[in-house]
Formats: structure tokens, sequence, C-alpha cells
């Protein structure tokens, strides 16, 4: 008797899906970084997909950075009003009768090492801001901390540790400028990360969020790296 | 003791104290190229060559005032 019915006939393979490159499949599942065009400016706070970063310390094989983040550059007003007072105190030397007292020379000295500690104070803290920074990778998010030139902390957590995120802005400089922190409570070692006065928070948490739910996805499809 | 001696002595110990600084400022100066290095280790981006040119332009600043310390001082 022929099969009215088979099942086993039934089932029909999906067809397989064309894998993209991982910067253009990050765009499948997530809103924010579809609107979002690829940055290739290396001093952005603001990187989604960016294209400057050839890697970074403790990469995983196949690990792709999706977003880089650092401190909004308004954060850093009070440095540069800094450098560029010190840039105007040797104007203000003559009106020191010391300074008046000393040969060509010395006065020279005094000018030049005044100078060469603005430019090294300057480059201090740029490299400080430059290199403080945020990632967040299709499989981790990572906190490269330099509090100063001798100390450097990088901290680590699997987005599937992540167990809450939070965007916090306030003031009135964070509310004009759009920036502030989010907060990542985790599972893992470290339980909570702060990404400090970064731009575009409620963009970096439902980003962040987007991750999640993506990698739950991996997880029940069986796609776990 | 005489008033150009007095003079003498207070440019000597100037002197000692102008190139004592810039020997300081050369240790941090190396130490910015060190940790250059290391942030670049940390951080490899398209402006991380730049940087070290950077560095290196510091350094060599530095060793130049150090210099005018010792021969103009």
């Amino acid at each position: 008797m022929p099969d009215v019915f088979d099942a086993s006939k039934d089932h029909v393979a999906p067809p397989a899906k064309k894998r993209l490159p991982p910067l253009e499949a990050v765009d499948e599942y997530s809103e924010v970084m579809r609107r979002e065009k690829p940055s290739r400016n290396p001093f952005d706070a603001f990187a989604p997909k960016p294209l400057m970063i050839y890697s970074f310390d403790s990469q995983l094989d196949g690990e792709n950075v999706l977003l880089l983040l650092r401190k909004h550059p308004i954060t850093q007003i009070i440095k540069v009003i800094t450098i560029l007072a010190m840039i105007l105190v040797p104007f203000f030397f003559g009106q020191i009768s010391f300074f008046g007292l000393l040969d060509r020379n010395f006065q020279t000295a005094i000018l030049l090492f005044w100078y060469l500690i603005v430019v090294g104070y300057s480059l201090e803290s740029f490299l400080t801001w430059f290199y403080n920074v945020y990632i967040v990778t299709d499989e981790r998010i990572i906190d490269i901390d330099f509090l100063s030139l001798i100390y450097r902390n990088v901290s680590a957590a699997k987005l599937d540790k992540v167990e809450d995120i939070t965007a916090i802005t306030s003031g009135a400089a964070q509310s004009i400028f759009n920036y502030g922190t989010v907060q990542i409570q985790t599972a893992a070692e470290r339980s909570e990360f702060e990404f400090e006065d970064v731009p575009y928070p409620t963009k970096v948490t439902q980003f962040l969020n987007e991750m999640l739910v993506e990698e739950e996805r991996e997880k029940i499809e069986g796609r776990v790296r | 003791m005489m008033p150009a001696e007095l003079n003498e002595l207070f440019f000597g110990f100037l002197k000692t104290m102008f190139v004592l600084s810039g020997i300081l400022y050369l240790v941090f100066s190396v130490v910015v190229i060190r940790q250059i290095h290391t942030m670049q280790k940390s951080l490899m981006t398209s402006f991380s060559g730049k940087l070290k040119i950077l560095g290196y332009a510091h350094l060599v600043l530095s060793i130049s005032v150090l210099l005018f310390f010792i021969v103009s001082l």
C-alpha cells in the first residue's frame, strides 16, 4: 500500500546560509551596528566595526573587535586647559624679580625645561586617554586600563557571563554631550565592569543586549565556540 | 667668603640641579618609550607607528635639553 503520509520525507533541510565576514555578520543581528558605518579614525571615542584596530593583547583566534570605546574627548577638557595655562606661564616669568637676576643662559634653560615638562605632560595625558579602551568583541568584553605610565590592568569577561547592563547619564555635561557610564554586572571573576564616560551609553547598552541575545541563540543552535 | 665666590657657588649649585633634573627627565622619557611599546602590545592601531615616532622625538628633545644644560650653563 502506498504511504499516504511519511514524516521522514516531510523534513526539508534549510538552505545553507552563506557565511558572512564577521564585521558584516554583526549587521545581521544588531540593529545598532546596521545603522553605524565602520570607523576608520583611530581617535574615535565611539568606534563601531573599527577598521583601524589591527590586534589587541589576549586576542583569541578568530575573535573580532565589534566596538571600541574610550572616554568622550570632552572629559579631557580640564587637561587641555591645564596644558594651555602651562604654555602661557612663561609669559609671567618676567614678573618674578629673581628671574631677571639670572643670566641669559639660565633663563633659556628654565624656559626649555618648562616647555619640556609641558610636552611630557601632554604626551602622557594623550597616551593615557588613547590607550584606556573598552573593547566589545564577538566573544568577550575587555577593559584595558592604564592608570599611569607604569600601571596596567586588563580585565575580560565572556559575553555569556554578562548578567545585567545599565547605562547611567547624570549631570548637565553628560546630557549635553551625550556620554555616560555603562555598568555591566557579570558572573565572571571580576563582578562588575564600568565603561566610564563613554559616548552614546544607550546605544552601547542596546548593542550589548543584542550581543547577549545572539549569544543565547548561538548556544541554542550549538554554534558556541 | 667673597661675593664673587658665593655667586660662583650658587650658580654651580644651580647648574648641578638643572643637570640632575635633566637626567631625571631623560629617565622619564625612556619610561615613556617603554610604555608606548607595552601599550602598543595591548592595542595595535593604525596610529601606533606614529606614536612610536612621537615617543622617540620626545627622547631626542630631552637629550638635547640635557646637553644644553651640560654645555651652556
